[in-house]
């Protein structure tokens, strides 16, 4: 039997809405006090700020004008509808993945949003050319939707559908090339991004390899990245900095079924290699006794932490990242832990930037990042000094 | 002979005692209810190492009769109404809550550890994160620590 238009649209908008929350695009498309989906929040990159667009169906500044298939050609590859090509801070590369049906659903929901007549700030100089991008996306862009893999279940295939396309979690966790593009060969790898820490401030930050290395997801179970996932907590790690938005604003609102399905993907990832030299013993054993002083009574003294006192740093995906800036923020800062969720009982770590210099806190990262069997490379007191 | 001494002797110290009691100031009610919840801190970091499987449980029920006792002199330190440390003046201005929640606190410890002993280990675990919910008081009335 088949429902009345009505019915179906509101179903099919339904749909959209989840599989919206499924993209997060509410997080990008909203400035800090702007209107849902009404665009505007600021995107620093080397060659200047990009604003994100105005999504309502506003009929001027937003895309009241556009139908179902431009907002498929801007999803799956990256052009506008005035035929204005995209830039990739709008994870395309990623979206092209995505389905007609979902993008359609989309469509569907992004109607249902309340009208906003704004028009986001206009881009840095460098960026108003998009003739270039042309060139870029000849280079970078491989268009096309997922393949379905037959020797794997439906729930990995579920699961890779969401991580690799909606999700865009290669947005923050592939590494980039000179020309700003994900490096395909390295998907998941661990990346950098720069994040906004304050409506006016922005920072630098790595986001961890999520392959199965033991400076990855190798020491984690499906169980515990699924619970990551859905509460930004697990006995491994909790949820902070920009991540926190996913968890909140996106991963908690799904089904348990599908944040399941995307642990199974992201575990079934071979482990990557790494070709750094491990911090010398020597080097690592300079930060020892600030670790005893400062870390150890949450930490332990085997970087096991403690139910009532903190994570592991031992086997940390972020101790051990190959970009240590965000290792290096929860030292200088303290983690910036998310409102929203609960972190059991673990203590609030203070922020060391006024008690640590420099020296101190390259020494006692390096510390953590080359015992207990961790085996990051080293950082300097200079890439403590680039955090501040 | 002797036990006039002994008693003497006795008194002499408890005066002695009493006196400096009187000299005492705030840092020691500071100091008292601090040496109170550390150690509220370091038995639960002990459970916390059973639990997470790091080392045998052999102890566990005498670490919960610890909480428990620990916990059953917690109100009491915080009578005093003498502000610093760690404890927020709401402590105080909210009294009936606080006292409530921290009566709240050792009447579920003493009720893990006196399941545990009725029960045997695992059934006082099984109410370990309930009866040891540190933060649902702490985000109210402690002072977060700015120092390292």
């Amino acid at each position: 039997m088949v429902g009345s238009a009505a019915t179906e649209m509101a179903a099919t908008a339904e749909q959209g809405r989840y599989l919206a929350t499924a993209g997060n695009c509410q997080t990008c498309h909203t400035r800090p006090g702007g209107a849902p989906f009404a665009g505007g929040l600021p995107f620093e990159t080397p060659l200047g700020t990009i604003y994100s667009s105005n999504i309502t169906p506003d009929s001027s500044t937003g895309i009241g004008s556009w139908s179902a298939a431009d907002l498929r050609r801007a999803m799956q590859q990256g052009v506008a509808k005035d035929g204005a090509h995209l830039f990739p801070a709008f994870p395309y590369p990623s979206f092209t993945k995505v389905s007609d049906a979902d993008i359609t659903a989309i469509y569907a929901y992004l109607r249902t949003v309340p009208a906003v007549r704004y028009r986001p700030p206009a881009n840095g100089a460098m960026y108003a050319m998009r003739w270039p991008m042309a060139l870029w996306n000849a280079l970078n862009f491989k268009r096309g939707r997922i393949g379905i893999k037959l020797a794997q279940s439906a729930e990995w295939n579920r699961g890779a559908y969401l991580v690799e396309g909606l999700g865009h979690c290669g947005a923050c966790h592939t590494p980039r090339n000179w020309m700003f593009a994900e490096q395909e060969e390295k998907a998941l790898h661990g990346g950098v991004m720069r994040a906004a820490v304050s409506p006016q401030q922005q920072r630098n930050w790595s986001a961890v390899d999520l392959t199965g290395s033991p400076r990855g997801l190798g020491s984690w179970s499906v169980a515990e990245l699924t619970q990551y996932l859905q509460t930004g907590v697990s006995a491994r790690a909790g949820s902070f900095g920009p991540m926190n938005e996913v968890i909140v604003n996106s991963l908690r609102s799904l089904a348990s079924e599908d944040v399941h399905a995307m642990a199974v993907y992201l575990k079934s990832l071979p482990a990557r290699s790494y070709s750094n030299e491990p911090v010398a013993p020597a080097l690592a054993a300079k930060g020892a006794p600030i670790y005893k002083a400062r870390c150890e009574k949450c930490h332990g003294r085997s970087g096991r932490g403690g139910l009532f006192s903190g994570p592991p740093l031992s086997g940390s995906a972020v101790v051990q990242a190959e970009n240590p800036a965000s290792l290096l923020n929860i030292v200088l800062y303290g983690p910036e832990t998310a409102s929203a969720l609960s972190y059991g009982e673990w203590d609030t770590m203070p922020a060391y930037r006024k008690f640590l210099s420099d020296e101190q806190i390259a020494a006692v990262s390096n510390y953590v990042r080359g015992s207990w069997g961790n085996k990051a490379g080293a950082v300097s007191p200079k890439d403590v000094k680039a955090q501040r | 002979m002797m036990r006039q001494t002994g008693m003497a002797g006795a008194i002499a110290l408890w005066a002695l005692l009493a006196g400096v009691a009187a000299a005492a100031d705030n840092n020691d009610v500071i100091d008292y209810r601090q040496h109170i919840m550390n150690t509220l801190n370091e038995q639960a970091a002990a459970l916390g190492e059973i639990l997470s499987g790091a080392v045998p449980d052999d102890n566990v029920i005498a670490h919960m009769d610890a909480l428990a006792i620990t916990a059953s002199t917690a109100l009491k330190a915080f009578e005093p109404k003498v502000p610093g440390g760690q404890a927020k003046p709401e402590v105080w201005s909210n009294w009936a809550d606080f006292s409530k929640r921290m009566n709240e606190f050792a009447q579920g410890t003493a009720a893990m550890a006196k399941l545990a002993h009725e029960q045997g280990k695992d059934a006082g675990l099984a109410k370990v994160m309930d009866a040891l919910s540190c933060k649902k008081c702490h985000d109210t009335y402690r002072q977060e620590k700015h120092g390292p």
